[in-house]
């Protein structure tokens, strides 16, 4: 999963394509996907983030 | 939960003040641990568990319940003497406090082997082998060797997750005699889940219980050290001895940018869809799945 989030750090035009389901990971399953696009949707900035008050 | 907590804190109250085999001493200090506790999720997991799978119901689950909660705090207290990162009651006097602790754990054995549940036996094995599994998992945390991903899910899944498992798995066994793989994936996804959170949680504060400071291995950490930049590289110099400062600014920042956090929480929500879905299909009510889907979140 590490080298999967690297990869998509550098690549953040993928994660669009990845909810539009127009491509997939190789080695990533659906339910990891679903997890992934999830972590990245979820609100971490200083001033909001439930995780980084 | 809150009629749960509300039992399993009356009846802990009463093992403490009622048993003849603790000293007064010993029960003083006995009663002020008690104290801090305000929640009892761990109970409330066993009780869950009984209730929705029994089809009689038995009073003493309560005390079995609270007997849970003994061994929880007395593994809570005895984290916080070795990390030394809180200020806890129990912390004021360390030897004094072990004695305590190992009160706890063996009463909350006698609770439950002195209870009338047929499958009281049964339930003790479970509790032997998932402690012992923590107890595993705790070891190799204190080591700090757990430094990729692989090796630092399967230590938190040894250290937080059996002991989430155990809880749950109790509450079944006595109510139907059997263990259930099904409960013992999700519960143990649930203390999965609250550790890689509260890894977060310890890396926005800078203090005494930061894991960075105290240069320990989380997922986000392990995520930061892969990484090629200079605050990788500052981490690394920190974690090796070769520099006594870190930068606090830095380092935030790329907690938040370089996808660290992104990642701890893929990983959590990873183990959180599975076991939602695990649960999504068990027998427990639907009030009590919801709590447990609200408390992955």
């Amino acid at each position: 999963m590490l080298k999967i989030f690297q990869f998509l750090q550098e690549n953040i035009n993928i994660l669009e394509l990845l909810s539009e389901e127009k491509v997939c990971i190789i080695g990533v399953t659906e339910e990891e996907t679903k997890a992934i696009l999830e972590a990245f949707a979820e609100e971490i900035s200083i001033e909001k983030s439930n995780y980084w008050q | 939960m809150e009629e749960s907590s509300k039992q399993i804190s009356t009846r802990l109250d009463e093992i403490i003040n009622n048993n003849l085999l603790i000293s007064e001493e010993l029960r003083t200090m006995f009663r002020s641990f008690k104290e801090v506790k305000t929640e009892y999720p761990f109970g409330s997991l066993c009780l869950m568990h009984y209730q929705d799978y029994s089809t009689t119901f038995n009073e003493e689950i309560y005390t079995v319940a609270a007997a849970i909660e003994l061994i929880i705090l007395s593994f809570d207290i005895i984290d916080d003497l070795q990390d030394q990162d809180s200020d806890y009651i129990w912390t004021k006097t360390p030897a004094l406090s072990l004695n305590v602790v190992l009160s706890m754990l063996t009463l909350a054995q006698r609770l439950i082997r002195e209870s009338t549940f047929e499958y009281r036996y049964a339930a003790l094995n479970i509790i032997e082998e998932y402690t012992l599994t923590s107890i595993n998992g705790q070891h190799l945390d204190i080591l700090n060797l757990c430094k990729d991903e692989a090796s630092y899910l399967q230590m938190i899944e040894q250290k937080s997750g059996s002991l989430t498992a155990m809880s749950a798995i109790v509450g079944f066994i006595m109510a139907t005699g059997n263990e259930s793989s099904e409960v013992a994936q999700y519960s143990k996804a649930l203390g999965v889940i609250q550790q890689i959170k509260n890894d977060i949680q310890s890396l926005k504060v800078w203090n005494n219980k930061n894991d960075l400071l105290n240069k320990k291995f989380s997922l986000p950490i392990i995520y930061l050290l892969s990484l090629q930049n200079d605050t990788s590289i500052e981490i690394k110099k920190y974690y090796k001895n070769m520099t006594r400062e870190l930068s606090q600014y830095n380092i935030n920042s790329n907690l938040l940018n370089s996808g660290a956090i992104h990642y701890a929480l893929a990983i959590k929500n990873v183990y959180r869809n599975k076991a939602s879905n695990i649960i999504h299909h068990t027998n427990l009510n639907n009030k009590n799945k919801d709590y447990l889907k609200n408390i992955m979140k």
